[in-house]
């Protein structure tokens, strides 16, 4: 398994892509901290830390990264010469997710540390956690990124066309989730998306205890890994 | 060794390989022969594991692909779309498949030598042309010195030079004893490269012979040429005969140079060529796939 990840991280490291994700969480999270506190006022800790966790766009960023890099073994015909590597396809889908699960806790690295030179200095003296809530945040933003990936890898592993599970995803996600969540409050908490925020600690969606988040997020992540790799046991690569 | 046991695969309602055996042995090269739609890429990606048979066996070295515990170090392939990550390098692919495989990088640098990329190792492949493309694939089938080699369609793209290159190389990994199987178009090339060819259609096997065999089983016809070759050729016709017809010269496809021979000289016609012409192997195919 080992050869496996190693051959896959080496994967992400040499292709353009992995650097413009990383630079567009490095970008994206500041952008938008930057945008919400020149936007609204922050009055109260839970205010600064709404800031702050703009970090978790790395989360969304590693998740559509995973599912681009999984059908991109479809795409290039790839996948021929990585399944011919290993004798049990499930152990691909496993070495690709735990690749983007590195690449995630990077992205989320990168993407906090990028936040908070950016928020801190533009919070001022606006009210902020104690040290533990924030590490807290910040423990649950590394996790969500890394837990991302291994979504964004499973559902990859699932569909066939890049663009088509590209794009059902993101309507899921943006559009099916939160629509479903108006109705019913059992998937604000228990969704994808949901439990993402409770993780993360972003206050604007899901209710969870963060432990409780993390159980649940990491529950999908295994759905998704199941999914996947079952789907790629039995197809055919034609 | 390959061995394709009764193999079978349907596409919902099309089959696209039916009750197909073959062998290919170790120490020679096959070529997998068929038109457009036989069956020969089908076939090859059962025999890597890539497509489940409906029923019967494709083994390598005695087993199906996916019981041997490091696959790519028994059979190496081209694919006949590249395979390749635009954005990587041609070193670089080769580096993630050697990690995948557990060979050390300077092997890396040993392939890209053997398959003369080393200039280009470091561009992109999304810049490399078809037949660079071809030579990348070549090197990532003989990264792990693998025991057999399944080609699909490795010439395509490559120069004269680059095909005689190729055609040496696989018959020095035959000469080391590898199991070489080839699918082609190219019969003029699968003629001077495999020693044996196994012929598909719709399918199905029609044949497996050495080379030599095949066409030694096919008569070639008689080529005349000259002032009255059109009269020949028209007395034969005549007769029931099948003729080809190329200017001057003409083909009596199936009748004898001694019968020929007797005709002119009855008729007094004026020739300036009578001989035998050998079957070749793009005869052979057709006449099998017609």
């Amino acid at each position: 398994m080992s050869a496996q990840v190693r051959a896959e991280l080496l994967k992400l490291r040499t292709v353009p892509a992995t650097a413009l994700v990383l630079v567009a969480c490095v970008v994206l999270g500041p952008l938008l901290a930057f945008l919400e506190a020149l936007t609204s006022e922050q009055t109260t800790a839970a205010d600064s830390r709404s800031v702050l966790t703009n970090a978790g766009i790395s989360g969304l960023l590693i998740l559509l990264y995973g599912v681009v890099s999984m059908t991109g073994e479809e795409r290039h015909d790839t996948i021929a010469g990585t399944l011919l590597a290993v004798r049990d396809r499930r152990r691909v889908v496993v070495a690709k997710a735990l690749a983007m699960a590195l690449c995630g806790l990077l992205a989320g690295a990168l993407s906090a540390v990028a936040v908070a030179a950016v928020a801190v200095p533009l919070l001022g003296d606006a009210p902020l956690e104690d040290a533990g809530g924030l590490a807290l945040a910040c423990a649950g933003q590394l996790a969500y990124s890394a837990i991302a990936g291994v979504i964004g890898v499973g559902l990859g592993a699932i569909g066939r066309s890049q663009a088509l599970t590209l794009v059902a995803v993101l309507v899921w996600l943006l559009a099916i989730e939160p629509t479903l969540g108006q109705f019913f409050d059992v998937v604000n908490r228990f969704g994808i998306e949901g439990s993402a925020a409770a993780l993360a600690r972003a206050p604007q969606l899901g209710d969870l205890p963060q432990g409780a988040a993390l159980a649940v997020y990491v529950g999908w992540a295994l759905v998704a890994l199941a999914a996947g790799s079952a789907v790629l046991r039995r197809r055919d690569v034609t | 060794m390959i061995v394709v046991d009764h193999l079978t695969r349907h596409f919902r309602k099309v089959t696209a390989v039916e009750d197909l055996s073959f062998e290919a042995a170790a120490g020679r090269v096959t070529a997998l022969l068929g038109p457009n739609g036989a069956g020969k890429s089908t076939t090859l990606r059962c025999l890597l594991g890539l497509i489940r048979p409906t029923s019967g066996r494709a083994l390598l070295d005695g087993r199906p692909v996916a019981e041997h515990p490091e696959p790519s170090r028994i059979v190496g392939a081209v694919w006949e779309r590249g395979g390749f990550h635009p954005g990587r390098s041609g070193r670089d692919h080769l580096r993630v498949l050697a990690a995948a495989t557990r060979v050390d990088e300077p092997r890396v640098d040993e392939v890209l030598a053997l398959v003369g990329l080393e200039a280009a190792a470091g561009r992109r492949v999304g810049g490399y042309s078809l037949g660079m493309r071809q030579r990348l694939g070549l090197a990532s089938a003989l990264l792990a010195d693998p025991a057999v080699l399944v080609l699909d369609e490795p010439a395509n793209g490559l120069d004269p030079q680059g095909v005689r290159w190729l055609r040496s190389l696989l018959r020095e990994q035959a000469a080391a004893g590898k199991a070489v199987l080839v699918s082609s178009h190219g019969l003029a090339e699968v003629a001077l490269t495999a020693d044996d060819v196994v012929v598909m259609r719709d399918g199905r096997l029609v044949a497996q012979a050495p080379v030599a065999e095949l066409t030694s089983s096919l008569a070639g016809g008689v080529e005349v040429a000259g002032p009255d070759a059109s009269r020949v050729a028209a007395y034969f016709q005549a007769r029931g005969h099948h003729v080809e017809r190329a200017g001057e010269r003409v083909t009596v496809l199936d009748a004898s140079a001694r019968d020929i021979g007797r005709a002119i000289g009855e008729e007094g016609w004026v020739v300036d060529e009578l001989r035998a012409r050998e079957a070749t192997l793009e005869d052979a195919f057709v006449a099998l796939v017609s």
